[in-house]
């Protein structure tokens, strides 16, 4: 252990700057937070008033109130929270199980296939984006196809359309493959010898392990696709399909964009986020520092 | 049931051609506990893996009971396993653990209970059972991988050096506690170790293996006091036998043996017993095996003794290692270095000085075939009123 010898007034100075330093860190990120707070609280008329409004007059809370009457704010809430949960149900389910057989289990073309899953991850979704769009219109026996998949919109409009593109990671069956070397083998022989069955050792074994890997995929994947703007964009036109991110354009015009409430829209899209980090944020540090990764 | 398990000409070769078990014939019977010795790397946790079902077998046949349970999963074939680190559910309580197996085979809650806590008892882990492995010590974790594996009443329990994770202190009391356990529950035990004294002290037999053949199978008694083999004889015994290689020379009756500045007479019955062994032996290249316990150190200023029976050689006396109750001494005679142990704290030679290495009186010799290794033949030295002789000395019968 090293021994601080130096006096105590230099060590008041060094920590006073270091306490200055993260004063000042912790500023730049929480900056916006407090811009769009004030906007939110803001009139209109106050939104571009120089000097700029520290505080509004009078916090306008109905703001709030508005966003839900003005859009159909609740129902994009609604389908963002139905296609975030689905899909990370299912990244958890697909994504463990994959990460478990590439760790665990010994079959031809394992690395072969791993190295092209991983492959996947150089690709980015802009590329990938047509390709799905016109997959999924062209899905058989749906929205009006035949079963040559022509003659209708296939899935467009629909939750498949939006939870499907997420339903497993290349990330996610990365993590959890590096997550379950770390587990020892043994326990699937030990699982074998008992009497446990493949999937059983993955469900009753491994899995509740890996609960802390788990923990950082659910949670990552789930302010992903809550945030996500492009496939909600591409895949779906209708209103009662709209997400957060395509619902909060429309608190913009051609020619307006209703700042207090769009504002206000945002913290309210926040807050479940929020709510999910400080419920989980016990297994996301634990699963970030077992598993080396950062969001 | 006529046999426990057997392996019958087992074969096991890995991907890339590695041979680690070559027809491997064991026979065990019921009840018996059976201990698989020798150095890393021999083969003995392969075969007991074979036998659990972990590890397919190359050819051969394994049996547990009447039957062949090659292609048979390993959690029926009657068989259960206590890992070397354990493999204990690290996020399951220790009744959890002990219970996952009743629970993989479908038994009813009603009866889990009770059987679990019947294994817990017998293993003093009551007060425990709500814990998790990682609040457990070494030799409490050690008795719920125990319980784990005998809770399902298996007619086989195989164990991979279940000993060796834990501190000497504990070693040797939970050595006497798993043969009590064994026998308690009737089971029959494979046990696994690289651990000699842990072979002789518990195994009812002991397999001796090297390099992945079945050097020889007999009961502690058996394999220390006759060794198939040179390699049998190195790991059997402790402090280690020594292996002296020398050229043997038959005249008459008696044999001369003769190596880097050693030699000794081989007269008597047991002269011509070596004599016979040695018959069609080609340029009689031998090792003479002698236990640091059957060998003596005298005082000697002559740079080489005058032979005799009983004076094998003179050299200097290396190190002096004290080990409470006897002294082991290393002498080096030639380039070898000879082990003498001797239960006289005080023999009156130190460290550099000059020494004889003597026979000590019963002493048993070992001649082993140089190239092949085997035992060729074995001698005692037998004192009577005419002077030292020389006897036949097989079957490892007691002096």
């Amino acid at each position: 252990m090293n021994v601080d010898y130096s006096s105590p007034v230099m060590r008041l100075t060094r920590r006073g700057l270091l306490y200055l330093a993260l004063i000042g860190m912790s500023a730049i990120i929480l900056a916006p937070f407090y811009i769009v707070l004030v906007l939110a609280l803001s009139r209109s008329a106050e939104v571009f008033a120089w000097p700029p409004v520290w505080w509004p007059a009078v916090p306008q809370w109905q703001n709030f109130l508005e966003v839900f009457e003005v859009t159909a704010f609740g129902r994009a809430m609604w389908n963002t929270f139905v296609v975030a949960s689905i899909s990370t149900i299912g990244i958890v389910i697909i994504d463990g199980l994959a990460g478990y057989a590439f760790a665990k289990m010994r079959f031809p073309g394992r690395t072969t296939m791993f190295m092209l899953i991983l492959a996947t991850l150089m690709v980015p979704v802009h590329v990938t984006i047509i390709p799905l769009f016109i997959m999924f219109r062209s899905f058989p026996l749906a929205g009006g196809n035949d079963i040559f998949g022509s003659g209708g919109f296939g899935i467009l409009n629909t939750y498949p359309s939006l939870i499907l593109p997420f339903l497993a990671t290349a990330y996610g069956t990365y993590l959890m493959r590096e997550f379950m070397k770390m587990l020892p083998d043994n326990l699937v022989e030990a699982a074998r010898m008992d009497g446990a069955h493949e999937f059983a050792i993955f469900w009753k074994i491994y899995l509740p392990l890996a609960r802390p890997a788990l923990a950082v995929i659910a949670m990552f994947n789930f302010t992903a696709v809550w945030n996500e703007f492009l496939v909600p964009l591409v895949m779906t036109s209708t209103a009662d399909m709209r997400v957060i991110q395509t619902a909060l354009a429309d608190f913009a015009d051609q020619e307006t964009v209703r700042w207090t409430l769009l504002m206000a829209a945002v913290l309210i899209s926040l807050i479940p986020l929020v709510l999910m980090f400080i419920v989980g944020q016990k297994h996301l540090i634990r699963g970030v520092a077992l598993s080396g990764t950062k969001g | 049931m006529t046999v426990a398990v057997e392996t019958k000409d087992v074969w096991k070769t890995y991907p890339g051609g590695v041979r680690a078990v070559r027809g491997a014939d064991i026979r065990i019977e019921p009840g018996e506990l059976m201990v698989l010795v020798g150095p890393s790397g021999c083969g003995k946790t392969t075969i007991l893996r074979m036998i659990a079902g972990l590890e397919r077998i190359t050819a051969g046949e394994i049996l547990v009971g009447d039957r062949v349970v090659n292609k048979v999963a390993p959690s029926k074939r009657g068989v259960a396993l206590v890992f070397q680190n354990f493999a204990l559910y690290p996020h399951k309580t220790a009744a959890e653990n002990i219970a996952f197996p009743l629970e993989s085979a479908g038994v009813p809650k009603s009866e889990i209970q009770p059987r679990v806590a019947a294994v817990a008892e017998m293993l003093e882990l009551t007060t425990q059972l709500d814990r998790r492995p990682g609040e457990l010590s070494g030799g409490q974790q050690q008795r719920v991988a125990l319980g784990r594996a005998i809770v399902r009443n298996p007619s086989v329990l195989l164990l991979d050096e279940p000993l060796s994770n834990l501190d000497a202190r504990l070693r040797v009391v939970m050595r006497t506690e798993l043969k009590r356990i064994q026998r308690a529950i009737g089971s029959t035990a494979v046990y696994v170790t690289h651990d000699q004294v842990e072979a002789m002290t518990m195994g009812d037999r002991i397999v001796v293996m090297n390099d992945g053949v079945v050097d020889q199978i007999g009961t502690p008694q058996e394999v220390y006091l006759t060794p198939a083999s040179v390699a049998v004889a190195k790991t059997i015994g402790s402090p280690a036998m020594n292996l002296l290689a020398g050229v043997a020379s038959a005249t008459g009756g008696a044999v001369r043996i003769e190596g880097d500045e050693w030699a000794l007479e081989l007269d008597g019955d047991g002269g011509a017993h070596v004599a016979r062994s040695l018959e069609g032996l080609a340029g009689a290249r031998v090792v003479l095996g002698v236990r640091p316990v059957d060998l003596d150190l005298r005082a000697s200023a002559a740079p080489r003794d005058e032979g005799g029976p009983a004076v094998l050689a003179s050299g200097t006396c290396l190190t002096a290692e004290p080990l409470g109750s006897e002294t082991l001494y290393n002498v080096t005679v030639a380039k070898e270095l000879v082990r003498v142990l001797r239960y006289e704290t005080h023999v009156g030679i130190r460290e550099g000085e000059r020494a004889s290495v003597a026979l000590a009186p019963g002493a048993r010799l070992h001649v082993f075939d140089e190239t092949s290794g085997k035992r060729l033949a074995g001698v005692a030295l037998q004192a009577d009123g005419m002077g030292a002789r020389w006897r036949p000395y097989e079957n490892a019968d007691p002096l």
